[in-house]
Parts: structure tokens; C-alpha cells; sequence
């Protein structure tokens, strides 16, 4: 199935990875085969007990198999030293675990230091990375980790464990215990940083919409560790595998799904818009002659203003410039999920789309989000068809030449 | 006869080193470093005019002179410092030990074996080994010190390992540390504090209790109070006393001083 390209051979493979831990009747992660593609982040995502965590750790083999391979670049590391092997994968854990009692240039130079690198290549990779994570080497190098706030250990944990560039990094739940709004800003730098870097990423959690935000492609896993679906969040959402994942995923799918696909992705609708200083009559014309039930106007920089319908073009003692209710404006890199929430909010089943300038492109409305969903859904449906005719177990996705 | 109270375990208390090295908090700390020596260098100008003010018979002059005083101190001093050197050389690789998984087990047993060394009468330890090894001198009250206070630094180091946070074991192992490394590199110097907080209360229990080295023919302070006491001279067992309780304040102090160069930044 897999493409003999070297980019597409996967840069971690998970071969019937077993693990039971001792005085345990069932085993707590059962023959999972899995492979993790170069350059992307992997979810691994599932209810407690399902097995992710000590998945993840079997792969740094912190947890060691009971049995089955596990391949790094294609070389059989089930049975190389250990620690070695974990200076080639990042880590990066819930609690983070920075050493109090090193500076943060100590704590981001632990591995480097381990590899024998000298004192001034370990100090200038210091500084790149603490600038990479967007903070100043200078104020905080010298720091230790008890004078930083919880998002910026955050970010010098993921420094840390890309210091000596490993090719992978594994992310045990890395941003849940922070509060929301940071953890919000925290994924968005971390997304940032991922088309710079383009790391393969194994990350842990047990928030799908985290999974979906985050994921190129979302593991999900039943108990021990059974892959219930692997692919991509788009078509998890589109076409759940069975009712495990369907119960999972929550109500609320294609909502969810919006949150994929970008104002730019879809086609935008052609809206009557008139001047803000044009008089009433014309801006009546236009209304009537359209199919529509309301006028954009636009300011003389063509930003949207108003949105006037014809029963505010009978108030005749309102200027035409204060007629009607104000037209907040989307930028194109918006999600479908914000078009639909702000329309909900206008009341007016649509909502207005500017260019980077504030200048007016078009207008998404209600039918344009519907119609995205649809074509979401068959092409997903198709992919998945496709699959499973052509999968060898009939679980989908387990292998790995899908198509993105 | 113990002069001073053992240090209870206590939590490090707070360091005031953030954020650059305060200029504000360092005249304060000079000065709460200057207080004890201060006050041990009037006792000992107090003890010494009022001994010079007093009429020595012959008796009193054998014992409070330059160089019988100097003899005890040493003899006190070693007695105390070997004592507490062997305690560390055998207590904290018994905790890092009995804290690593496959001697956990163990835990109960060396504590409880612990705690009748500690809780056995000094009198008796000191009585026993010089009839059991059929020897008297150094040697029976050196062992006598080190089974009396091995269990505090014995039970510090092995809570200075537990309370370590997990996670950071964990941060350390995941990045290919090995678990030597880990031990040293981090769980070690994360329960300094508490196993010096430890050796701290190990070193003024030997001070206090190396006076009772005096009853098997080991010299040290000891001899002054006895001897005080014996030969009913008041200024010889005020001497004694006055001069071991200054050994172990002044002691104590030094110790203290070196817990806080010694604990790591940060904490």
C-alpha cells in the first residue's frame, strides 16, 4: 500500500507492541501496529485506561514491551540501550519537570551536555531556542524555572526537548494543566513552530477537540490501545468508524468539523453592496433587483459597514448611514466554525469577508457552510469506502497509505 | 547533658535568592550570620575573666590551663567530627540504597534497627561496646556515637529522596539520563538541604553526647564535668559545661552556614 518514496516510509513503526504489566490478567496495551509518518503530529487520543500513555512511553521504552518492535528510522530499537535511544526523542510531560534546580540554560542543555557537545555550541543552541520558543535569551537563560509562569515553563519543557533536534519529540499530555487561555495561545505558538521545524510528534491526550486541533492525523484508541480509526481529523469527523468513535467524538461532529476548513477553502457568494453616502432610492433598487434579503453597505475604503434590509429602508427619519445593524467583518484565514457563529450572532444567515486591507471580497452564508459540509462528508465517505475495501483487517486506517 | 535541642526536621525554610541576589537581604542575613559568634565570643570572655578573677587551688590548676583545655577540646572535637564523618559515610548510601526498588523492601527493617540505636540509653551504648570489644579509649565511643545518631541521617536522606517530585525523575529518565545520573545530577542535590538538615542534627547529638566519652577513658569535656563533680570544684564543671555548650552552639553555627552555601539555587 505504501508508496516506495522515501519521504512516505514511516519514521516510527510500532510492530505488535504488547505490554502487561506484572499480576495483570489482560494486557494493557495489546498488539498495536502502528506507524507514525516523517514531519507529523500524531494523536494519540482515547478515554483513561485505553492504553496512550503507556503506548507513548513504550516508544522511549521508559515502559519496556512485553513483547512485538518498534522501529526508529527504519533500525529496530526494541532492544538498543535505552537511554541512548532517548536522546534521540524528545520528551515533554504534563508536568513538564524542568529541574529546579538549574537554570533554564542548564535545563535546556541536558541532553546536549550528555551528548558531549561543547560549552559554546550547547550555549548558542541555548539561545536559539529559547528565541525560538519567543522568549529572550538574555532575561532568561540565567533564570530558574520557579521565576517563570506556567506557560513559559511550558515553553522551555518543549525547548528543552527539541535542544538536541531529535527527529521526534513525544508529548505526554503537554498542555493540560495549564489554564485554558494559555493553553490556547500555547498550541497556536506550538502549531507555529511545527511548519517551521516540521518534528514528527507523538502527542498524548484525552481531549478530542485538542486531538482535532492539533492532529495531521488522530489515533483512536479503545481499550488497550486498540486503534478504533487512524486518519485524519477531517474524515474521523466526516465518516466515524463505528459507534465508539461516533460516542467519542461527541455530539457535535460537523460543528467540530467547521473548525477545519478555512473561509479561503470555500467559494464566496456575491452580495448587493452600495455606498455608505449613496441615497436612499438607489440602495432601495439594488435591494429589490437582488435575490436577497438585506444591502451590505461599504465605507469609502470598501469596508464593511451595515447591513440594511427593506424594512430599515422604510424608516425614512434614520440616515441611511445609521439604518440597519452594523456588519462585523471575517478575515478569509477565519474558520467556517467563526462564519457560523458570527452569522448566528448578525442574525442575517451570512457574514462579511475582507482582505487582509478591511477592503470587501464576498459574503459566506448559511448555504455556502451547508454545501462545505456536504462535499466534506462524501469525500470522506469515499476515502473511507475506498479504504476499507482495499484495507486487509477491515480496520480502518491501521496501515499506512491513506491519503491526506 | 545534651547542650543543645537536636534540630527537628524541618522543611528548608524559603531562600530569598530570586530574582539577583537581593542587596537588600544580604545585610540582614551578615547580620544574623554575626549574632551567634558574637555571643560565643562574650561567653568565652565572660568564662575566662571570671576564672582569671578566682583564687586556683592546686586541683583546679591541673584541669584549667592552656594546655589540658586544648587537649579535651581536640579529643572532643575528633571524637565528635569522626563520628559524624563515619555516620554520613554509612548513613547516606544506606538511604540512596534502601530508596532504589529492589531494596525498598528492606525499608522497615534498617528503620526499626535505626531506632533502638537511637533509642537505647547513650550510657548503655557507651557501656556496651567497651565490654563487648574488651577495649576502652576512642574506638567504643566512636561506635557508641555513630549507632546513637546514624538513624537521623539515615531517615533524612531517605525522605530527601522520597519528596522528590516523580515527574522530574521521570523529565530526567525520558531524556536519556541514566539512572545514575539521575541520582546524581538531580535527586541528590534536590534533598541536600534535607539530608544537611540531617548530618547538622547528627553532628550537635555527638557534640552534646561525646561528653560521656569521659567514663571510658576518652577524654574530651567530659572530664571536666566529671571531675567538677568528683572533686566538688564548681569552676571546673562550670567550665566543662559552659565550654561544650559553646563547642556545640559554635558548631551548630558553622554547619548552618554551610547548609545555606551548600543547598542548591532555585529551590
Amino acid at each position: 500500500m505504501s508508496t516506495a518514496d522515501d519521504q512516505l516510509q514511516p519514521l516510527i513503526k510500532l510492530e505488535g507492541l504488547t505490554k502487561r504489566f506484572p499480576g495483570q490478567r489482560e494486557n494493557a496495551v495489546d498488539k498495536l501496529d502502528l506507524e507514525i509518518p516523517n514531519g507529523e503530529i500524531v494523536i494519540l487520543v482515547g478515554p483513561s485506561g485505553s492504553g496512550k500513555t503507556t503506548t507513548l512511553r513504550m516508544i522511549n521504552r521508559l515502559i519496556e514491551p512485553s513483547s512485538g518492535r518498534i522501529f526508529l528510522e527504519g533500525e529496530d530499537v526494541t532492544r538498543v540501550n535505552a537511554d541512548k535511544l532517548r536522546r534521540r526523542m524528545g520528551y515533554v510531560i504534563q508536568q513538564i519537570g524542568l529541574f529546579p534546580h538549574m537554570t533554564i540554560a542548564d535545563n535546556i542543555g541536558t541532553v546536549p551536555r550528555m551528548l558531549g557537545w561543547n560549552g559554546k555550541r550547547i550555549r548558542s543552541r541555548v539561545n536559539e531556542l529559547i528565541e525560538m520558543v519567543g522568549m529572550d535569551p538574555d532575561v532568561y537563560a540565567k533564570r530558574y524555572p520557579k521565576e517563570l509562569s506556567g506557560g513559559q515553563r511550558q515553553r522551555i519543557g518543549v525547548a528543552r526537548a527539541m535542544a538536541a533536534d531529535p527527529p521526534v519529540i513525544l508529548m505526554d499530555e503537554p498542555f493540560s494543566a495549564i489554564d485554558p487561555i494559555t493553553r490556547a495561545r500555547l498550541q497556536n505558538e506550538f502549531l507555529q513552530l511545527q511548519m517551521t521545524i516540521r518534528k514528527t510528534i507523538v502527542f498524548v491526550t484525552h481531549d478530542i477537540d485538542e486531538a482535532i486541533k492539533m492532529g495531521d492525523r488522530i489515533a483512536i484508541l479503545d481499550d488497550q490501545s486498540h486503534i478504533a480509526q487512524y486518519d485524519t481529523p477531517a474524515t474521523i469527523l466526516s465518516a466515524p468508524a463505528n459507534a465508539f468513535v461516533e460516542d467519542f467524538i461527541g455530539a457535535g461532529a460537523s460543528l467540530k468539523r467547521l473548525n477545519l476548513t478555512h473561509v479561503a477553502d470555500v467559494e464566496l457568494v456575491e452580495w448587493p453592496t452600495a455606498s455608505l453616502s449613496a441615497d436612499r432610492e438607489l440602495v432601495r433598487d439594488t435591494l429589490l433587483q437582488s435575490d436577497k434579503g438585506s444591502v451590505l453597505l461599504l465605507d469609502a475604503a470598501r469596508r464593511p459597514e451595515r447591513w440594511v434590509t427593506i424594512v430599515d429602508l422604510e424608516h425614512r427619519d434614520t440616515p441611511i448611514a445609521g439604518a440597519g445593524a452594523p456588519a462585523p467583518a471575517m478575515q478569509s484565514t477565519a474558520t467556517l466554525y467563526d462564519a457560523l457563529n458570527e452569522m448566528l450572532n448578525s442574525l442575517h444567515g451570512a457574514a462579511a469577508v475582507v482582505d487582509a486591507n478591511g477592503a470587501y471580497c464576498g459574503v459566506i452564508d448559511i448555504e455556502t457552510v451547508a454545501s462545505a459540509i456536504r462535499a466534506m462528508r462524501q469525500e470522506a465517505r469515499r476515502t473511507f469506502r475506498g479504504e476499507v475495501a482495499g484495507g486487509a483487517d477491515g480496520r480502518a486506517g491501521a496501515s499506512g497509505g491513506q491519503q491526506r | 547533658m545534651r547542650a543543645v535541642a537536636p534540630q527537628e526536621l524541618a522543611a528548608p525554610a524559603p531562600i530569598d535568592r530570586l530574582g539577583g541576589l537581593g542587596e537588600r537581604s544580604l545585610l540582614p542575613r551578615m547580620l544574623g550570620y554575626l549574632a551567634m559568634p558574637l555571643l560565643l565570643t562574650g561567653v568565652c570572655t565572660w568564662l575566662y575573666l571570671y576564672i582569671s578573677s578566682k583564687e586556683l587551688d592546686s586541683i583546679e590548676q591541673r584541669t584549667l590551663n592552656r594546655e589540658f583545655l586544648t587537649e579535651k577540646l581536640l579529643e572532643h572535637v575528633k571524637l565528635a567530627g569522626a563520628a559524624t564523618l563515619l555516620v554520613i559515610a554509612i548513613a547516606v548510601p544506606l538511604g540512596i540504597l534502601l530508596t532504589r526498588p529492589p531494596f525498598r523492601r528492606l525499608t522497615p527493617l534498617v528503620i526499626g534497627f535505626a531506632n533502638i540505636g537511637q533509642a537505647v540509653p547513650t550510657l548503655g551504648l557507651v557501656i556496651f561496646f567497651p565490654v563487648v570489644m574488651t577495649q576502652i579509649g576512642f574506638r567504643p565511643v566512636l561506635y557508641a556515637l555513630v549507632i546513637h545518631s546514624a538513624l537521623t541521617v539515615l531517615r533524612n536522606t531517605m525522605v530527601g529522596l522520597h519528596q522528590i517530585d516523580r515527574s522530574l525523575i521521570e523529565a530526567g529518565r525520558g531524556m536519556g539520563m541514566t539512572k545514575l545520573r539521575v541520582l546524581l545530577r538531580i535527586e541528590l542535590p534536590l534533598s541536600t538541604p534535607i539530608i544537611l538538615a540531617g548530618v547538622r542534627t547528627a553532628l550537635i547529638l555527638n557534640v552534646g553526647t561525646a561528653t560521656v566519652g569521659t567514663f571510658i577513658n576518652a577524654g574530651t569535656f567530659g572530664d571536666l564535668i566529671t571531675n567538677g563533680i568528683a572533686l566538688n570544684r564548681d569552676t571546673v564543671l562550670i567550665t566543662g559545661g559552659v565550654l561544650t555548650a559553646v563547642l556545640a552552639l559554635g558548631i551548630d553555627w558553622v554547619a548552618g552556614v554551610a547548609e545555606d552555601i551548600l543547598r542548591p539555587r532555585g529551590l
